[in-house]
């Protein structure tokens, strides 16, 4: 029997062994397929993986806000210790407050018909009871948190007659009115020209700091986790696949996808090196492989990769991988990238 | 060598959508690109960078200059099919010029009989000779786009632009919706198709990694003009427009480097509202009251041929010191003045 941890040391958020299924032609395929990963209070977790890995319905599990057609089947989100997917009566009281969510697209989270001034803060305003007057002045003050110009003018404009980068604040200013102690992102800047994402990214850096505040940061980029993130959480094919602090798991990582990843991303400030194409592609929910899901596209995959199970297994300072054979990676490491 | 494609001075007019007046999405552009070459265009969102793609593939008309292609200028209105067939372009989206209801062989097929030309018993063996060209598997040949993954319907549009043998490739963000892994294969496969076919790409992205891998020379564009064209090497060491320097120090980076010079503040200003004089002039960094009254105009920026930035106090590299922050135009940085 494991020990109850005190109210200090114990995680912000613990989510152990979650599976989400998905409707996919008359199969009920686990999209999440036994997700398990922890924030402490105040650390950035970057949540990266190919498209239709399940990084965006881990993190809508976590807040009880599934599309249709998928749902929760194993598994429990522990926040502070209370299962939210059991009691989710507590998780309704923590959105917005405990716990908040920003989107890629702020369209689909901002209502198009009232003003932006009055949805930034009314999550805030009807937990903090505030009058017209103080939600006014608190949103204004947000406003100019967030880097919005002109503040006063823009609160009494529609989402649609903003830009894309200032819809971005808008949204991000909505989800931290309540102070959450959690902040979850799906991808809030892929959709950003680089200039207006290196505003947020800064932005989110400076709000992290001021406001003590712990991200799970869901992403495609690599480099994005680089900037904003303590530990990063590999998925793929529904899996964490490898795990650890970032500068640890970029500098030499032990899974052969994260290599391949790594590898795969063009470097800016240098062309050395060929780009390594990973081959094949990344499977739909309903092939998923059998044993190691990605052998098939695995350059040091064998025989035994091919059926069993590959549970992300620690391998010291914090990290861990589901490649059962890490020396593999390692002699990967000193190849050359050939085309 | 003379170019295959020249633009002189050319203008794209819109009218903004309440009708009320016109703007430039391109705004005087020349550009040149030789036989052979891969040109990368950047810039953010609304640059200008699609609108003359579009012209140059004849869907957009210009509302000043011209084009000469091959050593003829390009009509204003209806273009003759056998130009049509020789500038070619691929799309962010390949469902845009992919055909849901046909298998990707028939869509060959269709192509090049009817627009290529290839007598009836030779299609389908070049048919897949094109799939090999783009390295997807035969059997695709019968497969229709739904059932293929974002990738492979990258190199199925590719396939279908050279079935018709153009001469130039005009391919607007073709990588830009595809996952890390494979975006590194579809940059492989450009580089592959001009060393093979002798190919030209006027290649178009947002990501400057991306483009410093792949092209040869890169136009930045900025509000409808270029700001600063160098080649690759050239603009990545030695960024002479402030603009260019900074679209660089935005973009995240994997491993942490000191980064040369500040991202780009704010966003670009509504493009039927340009400010007086130099239009990068409210974001600017360095601007000085030179900036209010003058536009800039393309100049040779440094001893390195073909390397030219629009802006009064451009960057220029002294020999010997390429890489190290460098004084602008002899003038004295210290004694600038920020308007
Ligand atoms: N409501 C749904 N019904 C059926 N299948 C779904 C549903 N939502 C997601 N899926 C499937 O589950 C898988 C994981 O989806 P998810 O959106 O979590 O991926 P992701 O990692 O966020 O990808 P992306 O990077 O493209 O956003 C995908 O294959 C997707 O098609
Ligand atoms: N057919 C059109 N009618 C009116 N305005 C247009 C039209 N096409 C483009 N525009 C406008 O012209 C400007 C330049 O747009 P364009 O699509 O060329 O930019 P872009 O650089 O390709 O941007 P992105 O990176 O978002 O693709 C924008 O303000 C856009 O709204
Ligand atoms: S378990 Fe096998 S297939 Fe999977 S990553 Fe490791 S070596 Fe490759
Ligand atoms: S001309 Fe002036 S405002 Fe324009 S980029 Fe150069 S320094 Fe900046
Ligand atoms: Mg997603
Ligand atoms: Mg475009």
């Amino acid at each position: 029997m494991m020990q109850d941890p005190g109210p200090d040391d114990q995680p912000l958020l613990q989510v152990e062994d979650l599976h989400v299924t998905v409707n996919a032609g008359g199969a009920r395929p686990d999209a999440v397929d036994g997700i398990s990963l922890t924030v402490a209070s105040g650390e950035a977790v970057g949540l990266v993986g190919e498209s239709g890995s399940g990084k965006s319905l881990t993190l809508r599990a976590i807040l009880g806000l599934l599309p249709p057609g998928a749902s929760v089947t194993g598994g429990r989100v522990l926040y502070r210790g209370t299962d939210l997917i059991a009691d989710p009566r507590s998780l309704r009281r923590l959105r917005g407050t405990g716990i908040s969510m920003i989107f890629q697209e702020p369209m689909t989270a901002l209502s198009p018909v009232a003003r932006v001034g009055a949805q930034m803060i009314d999550a805030a305003r009807r937990h903090h009871g505030w009058s017209p007057h103080d939600a006014r002045r608190q949103a204004i003050r947000l406003a100019r948190q967030m880097g919005i110009p002109d503040a006063e003018a823009t609160l009494s404009l529609y989402p649609h007659e903003l830009s894309g980068g200032l819809r971005q604040r808008v949204m991000i200013a909505a989800a931290l009115a309540g102070e959450p102690a959690l902040l979850l992102c799906d991808e809030p800047t892929t959709a950003l020209d680089v200039t207006i994402q290196d505003q947020i990214i800064k932005l989110l850096t400076r709000l992290r700091d001021e406001l003590s505040m712990s991200m799970l940061y869901v992403t495609h980029d690599l480099a994005v986790v680089a900037q904003l993130c303590d530990r990063v959480e590999v998925m793929y094919a529904g899996r964490i696949i490898e795990s650890g602090p970032v500068t640890a798991t970029f500098s030499r990582p032990v899974h052969p996808y994260t290599m391949g990843l790594l590898r795969a991303t063009p470097d800016v400030d240098d062309v050395q090196g060929d780009l390594y194409a990973i081959p094949g592609y990344a499977p739909g929910v309903a092939d998923r492989p059998t044993g190691c899901p990605f052998h098939p596209r695995c350059p040091v995959a064998s025989p035994e990769c091919q059926s069993g199970s590959f549970p992300l297994l620690e391998v010291g300072d914090g990290r861990a991988t589901a490649c059962a054979f890490p020396e593999r990676v390692a002699r990967l490491a000193e190849t050359e990238v050939s085309s | 060598m003379a170019a295959l494609l020249e633009l002189n001075d050319v203008s794209v007019t819109f009218r903004s959508r309440r009708g009320s007046h016109e703007f430039r999405a391109v705004d005087r552009v020349s550009l040149a690109v030789s036989a052979g070459e891969i040109v990368g265009l950047v810039g953010e969102s609304g640059s200008g960078k699609s609108s003359l793609a579009r012209f140059i593939v004849g869907l957009n008309q210009a509302s000043a200059g011209t084009a000469v292609f091959d050593g003829v200028e390009l009509p204003g209105r209806t273009r003759p099919p056998e130009l049509r067939r020789r500038i070619q372009m691929v799309f962010q989206d390949p469902y845009s010029s992919l055909d849901p209801r046909m298998t990707i062989g028939q869509q060959l097929s269709e192509l090049l009989r009817v627009r290529a030309g290839v007598p009836r018993a030779q299609v389908s063996a070049r048919a897949r000779e094109l799939l090999e060209q783009v390295h997807l598997p035969a059997d695709l040949l019968r497969a229709r786009p739904r059932r293929m993954s974002g990738g492979q319907r990258q190199r199925a549009a590719i396939a279908k632009a050279l079935s018709v043998g153009p001469d130039l490739l005009v391919a607007d963000e073709p990588v830009s919706a595809l996952d890390v892994s494979v975006q590194a294969g579809i940059i492989k496969l450009f580089a592959e198709l001009r060393r093979s076919l002798g190919l030209t790409v006027l290649f178009i992205a947002h990501d400057l990694a991306v483009v410093r891998h792949l092209c040869d020379r890169v136009a930045v564009m900025y509000m409808g003009q270029i700001v600063e064209q160098a080649d690759t090497a050239e603009l990545f060491r030695n960024p002479s427009h402030p603009y260019t320097q900074g679209l660089l120090a935005a973009v995240p980076r994997l491993a942490s480097r000191p980064v040369r010079g500040t991202a780009v503040a704010g966003e670009p200003p509504d493009l039927s509202r340009l400010p007086s004089g130099c239009r990068f002039r409210p974001r600017c960094p360095i601007a000085r009251s030179l900036c209010e009254q003058e536009e800039p105009r393309l100049e040779a920026a440094g001893d390195d041929a073909g390397h030219t930035a629009a802006c009064h106090f451009k960057r220029v590299p002294v020999a010997g010191e390429a890489g190290t922050p460098a004084t602008g135009n002899g003038n004295d940085p210290s004694s600038r003045e920020v308007t």
